[in-house]
């Protein structure tokens, strides 16, 4: 029988670096905020994060009963601006086809994608490049161009520095930028990865007005940078922004978002806040095996056991 | 990141480099003791062709290469290896070995406008069957590798049944002349290839953006079938103009790119332009050196594999070891 336990991981892991603990506790400071406050109404937990644009229509991105071949089924679903949405489920589940979906890449069988208000169909790719980003998962390059220059060709001209200081604090690129891309490793790419994505609609974060679409950005990483990575999008969020993340990491994505998805053969099972979405039914039904969930400081403790017998 | 000043010294010695070539090729005539208007004669009849054909054909392929290496996501993509240049070949060795004796006079003109046909044909047949199989940047390359070593065969058949002198003058088009042109076929090709090159210098900025891979493109605007499909059109012109020029020439758009990214890193906006100035000095030189051995004519293909196979050597090891 084997135990995993998140909850080790789940308070960002002490580091050595300041500026990344002063990221993080400003997020975990908002982040317990909301946990107290989540007893009361949605409306009030949401206030804190978008106060400023109570008036306008909050939705920014929503599906209505899209369909793609046998591998996506949404009966509708929306994304409000300046909502952290951390999507999880088993391989296969559709995750990413969604992610597409959202990102206006691949076109729906069936239904409706709305973003910012406009059907998808009538959003050009020329400017769907500047109000969203999307990380897709790897994909190889064999030219041996250093991170800089790689990073230089997607970061807007208007940019004074290539890397700005909130995505080295919690991406920390710079100490490999003069290195080859070809040459770093698997967790390295994946940051420099990020930051490619974060960089392409960086004037927009600033604003607080980007939609960031992440396929599984916690790939790879250290345990260091997942949390560092968690804090940056909660951070981004908080002014505005709206990020859509998949992840495996149910204990991590459960306590970092405002929002979980779960998702299961092309299916939504559930959505809405993590606490509701979390649960030990949900969690053992779409994951087929047992879970332990409780709650402490804040925190919500999940707990695998047992995944699959061997025997 | 561009080292501007690596950039600046590149331009300098690439400008001088043509700047050589062209005087070089010109004041052979000029310091000979022949009279006036034989001296001009040729130089305008003969040796301004010869360096206007060397600058074009040498942009053509050099920028073709850099944009084929960049679209189909393989530094190993070259005009030659990806089949552009076999299916020119083929209608060269097709048309030199089966005209018939009345349309020999024609020969001249009828040449590079089959070769320019045959380019643009196994262009399209390439990208064809690489939809039909996978509609990646590996497909194209297989594909090419099969039209190639199929229009290779082909010729070999053809190499068995024709007479001497046929086969002399196809294994010297095969090798590659640059003084098959005349003002003639320069007024039509030198326009289609400035062109050709212009456009590939335009999609620069774009091209930028596939070093991440077609999904990170995509999502970055732009729109990467579309570029696909243009730029492997407009490299299909260039390089079928500068092959119906000058016959098939080896390695140029190979080598030219790979040294420059080794010098001024892999900014398309800066590599294209400077891939255009250094591919045309380069068979300026080439042009040059076969002007000082007037004894014998070189095959440009020969000069430029003999430069290049060592260059591109020095340059692989060095850009695998770096960093």
């Amino acid at each position: 029988m084997t135990t995993k336990n998140f909850t080790a991981q789940q308070r960002p892991v002490s580091s050595t670096n300041p500026q990344i603990n002063a990221i993080e506790g400003d997020i975990i400071g908002t982040n317990s905020k909301q946990k107290v406050s989540s007893k009361d109404e949605v409306a009030d937990d949401k206030s804190a994060a978008d106060g400023q644009n109570q008036a306008e229509d909050h939705i920014v991105l929503s599906v209505q009963h899209v369909k793609v071949a046998s591998r996506l089924w949404v009966e509708g679903i929306s994304a409000k601006k300046g909502e952290c949405i951390h999507i999880i489920g088993p391989n296969g589940a559709g995750k990413s086809t969604l992610l597409l979906i959202l990102a206006g890449l691949i076109e729906a069988d069936e239904g409706n994608v709305t973003l910012l208000g406009k059907p998808m169909d009538n959003w050009s790719l020329a400017t769907l490049a500047s109000v969203r980003t999307l990380l897709a998962q790897q994909s190889e390059s064999g030219f041996h161009l250093s991170v800089k220059e790689y990073l230089s060709f997607y970061s807007s001209a208007q940019q004074s520095v290539l890397i700005p200081a909130v995505l080295e604090k919690a991406l920390e690129v710079s100490d490999f930028s003069n290195k080859i891309l070809t040459q770093l490793s698997g967790g390295e790419r994946q940051r420099v990865e990020i930051c490619r994505a974060l960089l392409q609609i960086w004037p927009q974060l600033e604003h607080g007005e980007g939609i960031v679409l992440l396929d599984e950005p916690l790939q790879g990483l250290d345990i260091r940078h997942q949390y560092a990575l968690a804090s940056l999008v909660k951070f981004l969020c908080k002014k505005g922004n709206t990020i859509l993340m998949t992840s495996h990491d149910i204990a991590l994505s459960a306590n970092y978002c405002d929002s979980l998805w779960l998702m299961q053969s092309g299916r939504m099972v559930a959505s809405g806040r993590p606490l509701e979405v979390a649960t030990q039914t949900n969690l053992e039904k779409v994951f087929e095996c047992h879970f332990a969930i409780s709650k402490r400081d804040n925190f919500l403790e999940i707990q695998v056991c047992a995944p699959i017998s061997l025997e | 990141m561009i080292r501007r000043n690596v950039v600046n010294v590149v331009i300098i010695f690439v400008s001088l480099a043509l700047l050589l070539g062209v005087a070089g090729i010109i004041g052979s005539t000029w310091c000979s003791e022949a009279p006036l208007d034989l001296k001009q004669h040729i130089t305008v009849q003969l040796q301004l062709p010869l360096i206007l054909t060397a600058c074009l054909v040498g942009a053509a392929l050099s920028v073709s290469g850099a944009t084929l290496q960049v679209v189909l996501r393989n530094p190993l993509a070259d005009p030659g290896i990806i089949g552009i240049t076999s299916g020119a070949s083929l209608v060269a060795a097709l048309l030199l070995l089966l005209t018939p004796r009345w349309a020999s006079a024609y020969l001249h003109y009828l040449l590079p406008l089959g070769c320019f046909v045959g380019a643009l044909l196994s262009t399209f047949i390439i990208y064809r069957i690489a939809r039909k199989l996978l509609g990646s940047s590996t497909a194209v390359i297989l594909a090419g590798v099969a039209i190639s070593t199929l229009s290779g065969a082909v010729i070999a058949w053809l190499y068995m049944f024709s007479d001497a002198n046929a086969l002399r003058n196809l294994t010297f088009w095969l090798m590659g002349s640059l003084y098959q042109t005349n003002w003639l076929i320069l007024s039509v090709g030198g326009p289609l290839i400035a062109a050709a090159v212009a456009l590939q210098l335009h999609f620069a900025a774009d091209l930028n953006k596939l070093y991440a891979g077609e999904l990170a493109a995509k999502s970055s605007g732009v729109d990467v079938e579309k570029l696909t499909e243009r730029a492997l059109i407009v490299c299909a012109v260039a390089v079928g103009t500068a092959v119906s020029m000058a016959g098939s020439i080896a390695f140029v758009g190979l080598l030219v790119p790979h040294i420059l990214r080794l010098l001024i890193g892999h900014n398309n906006r800066y590599l294209l332009p400077l891939s255009a100035i250094s591919g045309a000095s380069l068979l300026t030189l080439v042009a040059l050196s076969s002007e000082l051995t007037r004894a014998i004519t070189l095959p440009v293909s020969m000069v430029t594999a003999t430069l290049g196979g060592p260059l591109l050597i020095w340059a692989l090891a060095k850009g695998q070891i770096k960093g």
